[in-house]
């Protein structure tokens, strides 16, 4: 099955670039120069995944967001110029999905795709029920089966990358120092060896973020520890 | 505006001025009047409704006056009847008459009655009437009959006068004949003026000379018009003339003590067109008249206020000038001017207190008249321009005294501005060179006793104490302003006002000093937000046609091109764009940073922990160059505050410079320890490449180790990363010395 995807950016090239790296994946494209010409198409077809851009003449990207989120739930993935934190927090507060800052890795965006539309064409909203399976995001985590899914992906982890998973999993938010990690997963004290832990994370990471260098799920707290980051 | 014109035009006329003048003269004359008036007819009972007590007191004095004239009339009519014998009945009924005719009753309104003392009625003149006065004196007298006798000088020695009788002589020379046959003597020296007394004593003696010396009258005004000459010469041709002495005997008989009793009567209906008839006449004319006065002094008064307020209403204002404006008499000093009018007032009060009461009525109404003239005119003068100056405003400044009193401080400041001119080393001397001099004035004082001495003493020691303790107020609220600017609070300002003299000029180019730093610096910290927010704005726009680029570098990457080197070239675009991107990234991230224009949340957190996490992330990256990190952390927790965030990315940048700089297969060195509760983080290097930089030089913006600038780094890194340290409270050193690139991080440590 091919999913409609609308890109919309008020820059030709760059709606070009996306349509050539989309293409490969037996997409179908559309494109969109602004807003109003968004919010045309999506009415018109039925769209699977918005790639919106907000600086755009006659209607901006948030604009467009605001009023496609009155009667649509297509997952949104915005792109931006504009890095603030601030920005992004807008955007996300605002109904984006996701979101992307130019210049952007072609194979990120990619993967963001991918990740998005899994997530609302194949679990819909309907993960299943089971006691021993954990979803965080898109990462679902089974614990009977100690598999590991990310987009519905199986993942490939380590034994300790999954007890830290699992252990994060358990208390979404909450800040673990590496050596309360060490501990609950050794269940002894880890006597200096909890540096070690710093470096499961970052594997881990670049295992289940789409990118490790800005992580969406699995943070680091500075100076403080790790924690699994989800707010719905 | 016509309105306006009018009363512009009306308080402009000079001849209404002058009218109003004489108005208000009349007015103070006028009211004088009536209240002089008003005060004498009160005085006269005239508006109780009563015949007036003055008139009744008139009439009588009039009627006292009247019975004392008949009384003495007929007093010397009965001497005269009595006193001789040869008045002839005739003549005494003449008399009567005569003294009748004086009180007739057509003619006078007085009539009387003359009674003795057995009130048998001697004398009378009624007429039928009714009497408003009546009024009864007793007269007691003694009557006297006096007669003068001459006798020759052997009778008035044989005389013997009547028992009881005053007798008085006289003696009299007279010239007279002698017969030829008994001239024996002749006096030569006989006098001519020794005739004048003769007559004049005659005179005295003798109710009427005429009579008394009858017999040679002839002689004597012969021999009174004689000079001496011709006396001489008859003496020669007649020497039977000679002097003879005689008495003149006057003998005074007392006849009988009688007593009379006069009544006089005032008739009540006034007939005649006497004294008395016309004082009622008067007085009632005047009693009919008696309000005039009053209406006459209100009059006044109302007239004098409307023209006394036209006056000050108009008061300075002349034809074809705007605003009221002064005369030369308005332009006098305002005190002269008080004082020269009140001089010309007393002058004018004394003059009238001087010649009041010398001369006759008529020139004592003229003499008060011109008086209240003049003081009337004097104080509407005064008045008036007074007016003038306060329209002028010129009240308070035209004085002699203010005059006098602005030059004398003009005179003061002038010396004290000249003494401030003096630099305050001179300024000193000058002052303590016056207390000194003031002071020895003093004690020459008390030496000679004058208590002023001890006064003026207390007084320069007074003001002395109070100007030290102001000074040192001063001095010391210039200090503690001076340390607060000092001490970085910029926007401080003194307290100038309470500030003086060279204070308060010190304490100004203070104040001055921290505007103009408080200026520059929020100027700088404006033009560096300005800068901040251009190169975010730059850096965003940069990143649309960077993103193309990059994209299609990518897309160009994939496809198969003929050319040998055209790999070559897109690795190196690709590298490229890769490091404008890293470029813009850095550049708005270094201008926050230095700016401060950065949120900064400090929260206390484990330095040893940030650590483990670093090397974390960078095991790899330092496998990767073969560098061995060599650590020496103590196990207890190091315990900062600082923004766990903003540390990340200083210690990325640190360990970023460590991966891309530090010389391949060395050890790196990481120390973190606590010294002087400070925690201090060292990571030491071995450069790869030869420093020819100084430690500060390579913080800068933009400069890299390398001076072939073909890295991956932007050049920023440390610097941002010194920016990040010194927001966070914290200090970036770096040290460099030979090969070895050394970087002290240091925090204080928190409980």
């Amino acid at each position: 099955m091919a999913y409609h995807i609308l890109i919309c950016d008020d820059e030709k090239d760059i709606v070009n670039a996306l349509q050539i790296y989309l293409t490969h994946d037996d997409y179908i494209l559309h494109t969109a120069y602004n807003g109003k010409e968004a919010l045309e198409i999506i009415a018109d077809k039925s769209i699977d995944l918005l790639l919106l851009d907000i600086m755009m003449p006659e209607m901006d990207g948030i604009q467009t967001m605001v009023t496609l989120r009155k009667n649509y739930n297509i997952p949104v993935i915005l792109l931006t110029a504009k890095s603030e934190d601030s920005d992004k927090i807008l955007g996300l507060n605002l109904g984006a999905d996701d979101y992307i800052t130019k210049p952007f890795n072609p194979m990120e965006v990619l993967a963001r795709v991918k990740s998005q539309l899994r997530r609302y064409i194949q679990f819909g909203g309907t993960a299943s029920a089971a006691p021993s399976v954990k979803t965080i995001g898109n990462i679902q985590i089974n614990d009977s089966e100690k598999r590991v899914q990310v987009d519905g992906e199986p993942v490939n982890l380590t034994p300790t990358e999954y007890a830290i998973l699992q252990f994060l999993m358990q208390s979404p938010n909450k800040v673990f120092t590496p050596k309360e990690i060490y501990t609950a997963i050794r269940n002894e004290a880890p006597y200096g060896a909890e540096g070690t832990i710093a470096v499961h994370i970052r594997h881990l990471r670049e295992k289940i973020e789409i990118n490790p260098a800005e992580p969406r799920y699995l943070k680091a707290v500075w100076g403080q520890g790790y924690k699994i980051e989800w707010e719905k | 505006m016509s309105k306006q014109r009018k009363k512009g035009v009306l308080r402009r006329s000079s001849i209404l001025k002058m009218l109003m003048v004489l108005l208000y003269i009349l007015s103070i004359l006028g009211a004088f009047l009536g209240f002089m008036l008003t005060i004498e007819f009160t005085e006269a009972d005239m508006y109780d409704g009563n015949p007036s007590k003055i008139y009744e007191e008139r009439i009588q004095q009039m009627c006292t006056d009247d019975i004392h004239q008949v009384f003495a009339a007929y007093n010397s009519m009965l001497s005269e009847g009595y006193s001789t014998d040869s008045i002839s009945d005739q003549y005494k009924q003449q008399l009567h008459d005569d003294f009748m005719a004086l009180h007739d009753p057509s003619k006078s309104n007085f009539e009387f009655e003359i009674s003795d003392a057995q009130e048998n009625v001697i004398i009378q003149n009624f007429s039928d009437g009714e009497y408003q006065y009546s009024r009864t004196d007793a007269f007691y007298d003694t009557i006297f009959q006096t007669k003068t006798i001459r006798m020759s000088q052997k009778e008035w020695e044989n005389y013997t006068a009547p028992s009881g009788a005053n007798v008085s002589s006289k003696e009299v020379w007279v010239n007279e004949r002698i017969e030829p046959t008994t001239s024996e003597t002749i006096p030569e020296s006989t006098e001519t003026p020794s005739d004048e007394p003769i007559i004049g004593a005659v005179e005295e003696t003798t109710y009427d000379p005429v009579e008394t010396t009858g017999t040679d009258p002839e002689l004597t005004t012969e021999t009174e018009n004689e000079t001496a000459d011709e006396i001489a010469a008859l003496a020669e041709t007649v020497p039977e003339y000679r002097e003879v002495l005689y008495y003149d005997v006057t003998i005074s008989v007392p006849e009988s003590a009688i007593s009379h009793y006069v009544t006089g009567y005032v008739r009540s209906n006034l007939t005649a067109n006497d004294s008395y008839a016309k004082i009622d006449k008067y007085f009632a004319a005047i009693y009919e008249y008696r309000y005039v006065p009053i209406i006459l002094f209100g009059i006044s008064v109302i007239v004098f206020l409307i023209s006394l307020s036209y006056l000050l209403y108009a008061a300075g204002y002349r034809r074809n000038q705007e605003a009221a404006t002064e005369s030369i008499f308005d332009k006098l000093p305002f005190d002269v001017f008080t004082l020269a009018l009140f001089f010309v007032g007393l002058m004018v009060l004394l003059f009238m207190d001087e010649f009041y009461g010398q001369f006759n009525e008529i020139l004592d109404i003229g003499i008060i008249c011109s008086g209240l003239i003049i003081l009337g005119l004097a104080a509407l003068w005064w008045l008036v321009s007074l007016i003038v100056r306060i329209r002028t405003k010129s009240i308070i400044r035209n004085n002699l005294i203010v005059i006098l009193w602005k030059k004398i401080w003009k005179l003061i400041c002038n010396t004290t501005k000249e003494l401030q001119k003096l630099p305050i080393l001179w300024q000193i001397p000058a002052i303590a060179l016056g207390v000194f001099v003031l002071q020895l004035i003093a004690i020459v004082m008390l030496a000679s006793e004058n208590i002023l001495g001890l006064g003026l003493l207390i007084l320069i020691y007074t003001v002395m104490i109070v100007s030290i303790c102001m000074a040192v107020a001063n001095l010391h609220l210039l200090e503690q302003g001076a340390e607060k600017i000092a001490g970085g609070d910029l926007g401080y300002k003194i307290p100038t006002d309470k500030l003086i003299g060279p204070f308060k000029k010190h304490g100004e180019h203070l104040n001055s000093i921290g505007d103009g730093m408080n200026l520059a610096v929020s100027e700088r910290m404006k033009s560096e937000m300005f800068k901040t927010e251009l190169i975010a704005n730059v850096s965003h726009d940069i990143r649309t046609p960077l993103t193309s680029i990059i994209n299609y570098t990518d897309l160009l990457s994939k496809l198969e091109l003929e050319h040998p080197q055209a790999q070559e070239y897109i690795e190196v675009l690709s590298r490229q764009s890769a490091r404008l991107r890293k470029l813009t990234e850095d550049v708005l991230e270094a201008s926050k940073a230095t700016t401060g224009n950065m949120k900064v949340q400090l929260e206390k957190m484990d330095m040893r922990v940030l650590l483990e996490q670093m090397q974390g992330e960078y095991e790899e990256k330092l496998d990767a160059k073969s560098l061995q990190m060599v650590c020496d952390i103590p196990d207890n927790p190091l315990y900062i505050m600082a923004d766990g965030r903003l540390l990340w990315r200083v210690m990325d940048n640190l360990f970023a410079n460590v991966c891309k700089y530090a010389m391949q297969n060395t050890r790196v060195y990481l120390d973190a320890a606590v010294n002087n509760g400070q925690v201090e983080l060292t990571l030491r290097n071995i450069s790869a490449v030869q420093l020819h930089i100084s430690a500060d030089a390579l913080m800068e913006r933009f400069v890299q180790g390398d001076r072939s600038r073909n890295t991956e780094g932007s050049g920023l890194g440390l610097s941002i990363a010194q920016s990040l340290t010194a927001l966070q409270g914290g200090r970036l050193e770096l040290n460099i010395d030979g090969d070895l690139f050394k970087v002290k991080l240091t925090f204080s440590e928190c409980a």
